[in-house]
């Protein structure tokens, strides 16, 4: 029997959500992902599916498995913390928006063949363009058209990578793609959505425009979406065992840089999803690593994004020049945010650890160092951006910065639960998973792993207190890749557009001026008439009599036309 | 303003945790070690010694990529954002 999707149930909280009275609709917004939850853990199991059959076309709009049902449950979670943390949000366009965007985050992972994915795909590009839009920061509109051009080019070479590979094959069968040109559309379309370097600018420009509740929500969907769908259709291409170091290095080292709270969350994501690309290119053998890391890295972000969110909440401010001293106003929220951001880190006991099997046995199937290396550097990048950095200079620093707003409790409890089960996650791994029900089999810890971890942590922490100042934050604009297309206009204009537009705009002219002249024969016909007897050199005299011709000359001369066009048809038929 | 008697702790305690982290490693050399694919993995003291030097490392390269010009004190796309398209969505 057919098994009810759990990105419907969102949907359909999207579509009626927005219409409630404000006093309901907040608790609605958390009910739509709860009964989500309720879906995911308590009633779909893996090898659950939903059929369609359209358009002679048989298609799975659902399929479990062991593994995507990891990615459906964190999402759900993350869902039920999110709509928490926007508790206190009436904005109905931001709830309808962020509901649409779970949903076809869900639908996208437990999509059964390659027509339903990209159904979601899209819809996911579109809801979270509104909810940037929807952001209520002075650039949140343009980020978000920007957003959207991004996703446009990603979503429209899937597309073609899809309707190439199913050209070939006949299948909309979701497989593993080989290295074809269908394959690699494909693949640069996913690495869009990835945020895959150079192809990750729209992350740290979008994100941070969007609201603070807003940002929970992207922070944790898109870029692991796209994970899944890597890990699903591209698992063990050696691309990746480049690009996701890469990627790793890049987002650590810019992190570094940022003087917006947000932005670098926002780059330290990309440097996060660096790890789970890596184990993706690792192959087959790492897929549970992935699952592992999808997990811990969808919720550790969530929680040090909800604290910036709190941070931004309260002070009204998320540059790092303008805070301080918040440690004391902000107790509980710093503490949360500790949390994950030394969760992230490799410090014993903890999520970070637990995932650093990737460093070991998976590791060894990558057969060269180098990754690895730069995945440590990564590591210790992370610890120093969200787990020095950003705490020292906004919650301690130099300056005292006002709270102007109380944080809301439902954000508290937000915040609370989500350092809750990164706490669980990370000191009793396989009992958590066990009561969530996912197949997932952490390592434990072992005193060799242990002391790995604290080593590399205590010495990024005494190299950071040497080196604190700096690390001071500036007021500055960090240029990056999206620099060639924000700053394209006046190229793209001049060598493009107006070429492109040139015979057009001349046939437009065109027209227009054959338009404006017969409009004034037939509408002012003493004036038209007058001016075309005018040119022929009639006398004044007889333009002078010349009045409205008849109505019957009128009729007679569109008969005559349309005669002659009939018969200039029939002779070239 | 961070208290100094606050800094000296963390100085101490980040000192501290290395000590013990090195010390722990000797302790279960002969026993027990972390195994990786990187070189040396089995030297003592190689991930202390990756954990101080990536951080020297990645804050000289943000320093350098302060000088390079990657970071700007002007908004160069300040102009065109709040010429053309507009404030709050």
């Amino acid at each position: 029997m057919d098994s009810f999707p759990p990105a419907l149930i969102l949907l359909i909280g999207a579509a009626i959500v927005p219409f409630l009275p404000s006093a309901v609709r907040p608790w609605a917004f958390l009910v739509a992902p709860v009964l989500a939850f309720i879906q995911i853990f308590a009633v779909l199991e893996p090898e659950d599916a939903a059929h369609l059959d359209w358009l002679n076309l048989e298609l799975l709009p659902m399929q479990v498995t062991e593994l995507n049902e990891v990615w459906a449950t964190v999402f759900a979670l993350v869902g039920i913390a999110g709509g928490a943390f926007a508790l206190h949000v009436k904005d109905r366009v931001q709830q309808g928006a962020t509901l649409a965007y779970l949903g076809s985050a869900l639908g996208v992972v437990l999509a059964g063949d390659l027509l339903t994915l990209i159904t979601f795909w899209e819809m996911m590009a579109v809801a979270s363009m509104l909810l940037i839009m929807n952001g209520g920061r002075s650039l949140s509109k343009p980020a978000a058209l920007r957003y959207l051009f991004v996703h446009i080019v990603g979503g429209s070479l899937l597309l073609a990578g899809i309707l190439w590979h199913v050209g070939d094959t006949g299948s909309f069968e979701l497989m593993r793609f080989d290295e074809s040109t269908a394959g690699w559309l494909m693949f640069w379309g996913v690495a869009v959505n990835a945020a895959i370097v150079p192809l990750h600018a729209w992350l740290p420009d979008a994100y941070p425009e969007s609201s603070a509740t807003g940002m929970v929500f992207l922070g944790a969907f898109t870029t692991k979406t796209a994970v899944f769908v890597l890990m699903t259709g591209f698992v063990g291409w050696d691309i990746l065992l480049a690009l996701g170091p890469l990627m790793a290095v890049y987002g650590a080292v810019y992190a570094l840089v940022q003087n917006d709270i947000r932005r670098l969350l926002a780059y330290h994501i990309i440097s996060q999803v660096g790890f789970m690309v890596t184990a993706v290119g690792v192959g087959t053998g790492a897929m549970e690593a992935v699952a592992d890391q999808a997990f811990t890295h969808v919720l550790w972000p969530a929680v040090m994004v909800m604290g910036a969110g709190a941070v931004m909440h309260a002070t009204g401010t998320t540059k790092l020049t303008q805070l301080g001293g918040l440690a004391r106003p902000l107790r509980a929220v710093f503490g949360l945010y500790m949390v994950g951001a030394v969760s992230i880190s490799l410090f014993p006991l903890l999520v970070g650890l637990g995932g650093a099997e990737l460093f070991t046995e998976h590791g060894a199937g990558v057969a060269r160092p180098w990754p690895l290396l730069l995945l440590l550097v990564a590591s210790v990048g992370a610890t120093l951006a969200v787990g020095v950095k950003l705490p020292y200079y906004a919650f301690f620093g130099g300056q005292r910065t006002p709270v102007t707003a109380s944080v809301p409790r439902g954000m508290l409890v937000a915040l609370g639960a989500g350092a809750a089960l990164s706490l669980a996650v990370g000191l009793a791994p396989a009992t958590t998973f066990d009561l969530l029900r996912l197949e997932l089999h952490p390592h434990g810890f072992t005193s060799a792993n242990v002391v790995f971890g604290l080593e590399v942590f205590a010495f990024t922490l005494v190299a950071a207190w040497a080196l604190l100042p700096r690390l001071a934050p500036r007021d500055v604009v960090t240029l990056d890749t999206d620099w060639f297309y924000r700053k394209a206009g006046a190229p793209v204009r001049l060598f493009i557009q107006q070429p492109l537009e040139w015979p057009f705009s001349l046939a437009s002219r065109i027209v227009n001026k054959m338009v404006e002249s017969v409009s004034r024969i037939t509408l002012v016909p003493e004036s038209g008439w007058s001016r075309l007897l005018s040119l022929r050199g009639e006398p004044a005299t007889v333009i002078s009599l010349l009045g409205r011709p008849p109505l019957g000359a009128a009729v007679a001369a569109i008969f005559v036309t349309f005669a002659v066009i009939v018969l200039i048809a029939a002779v070239f038929d | 303003m961070i208290a100094p008697r606050r800094l000296i702790l963390s100085a101490f305690a980040s000192g501290a945790a290395a000590v013990i982290a090195l010390g722990a490693e000797l302790v279960i050399a002969d026993t027990d070690h972390y195994e990786s694919p990187l070189w040396g993995s089995t030297a003592i003291g190689l991930w202390a010694a990756i954990g101080l030097l990536s951080s020297v490392a990645l804050i000289a390269l943000v320093t350098a990529l302060t000088h390079a010009g990657v970071t700007r004190e002007d908004d160069p796309y300040a102009g065109r954002d709040e010429r053309g398209e507009g404030t709050d969505g």
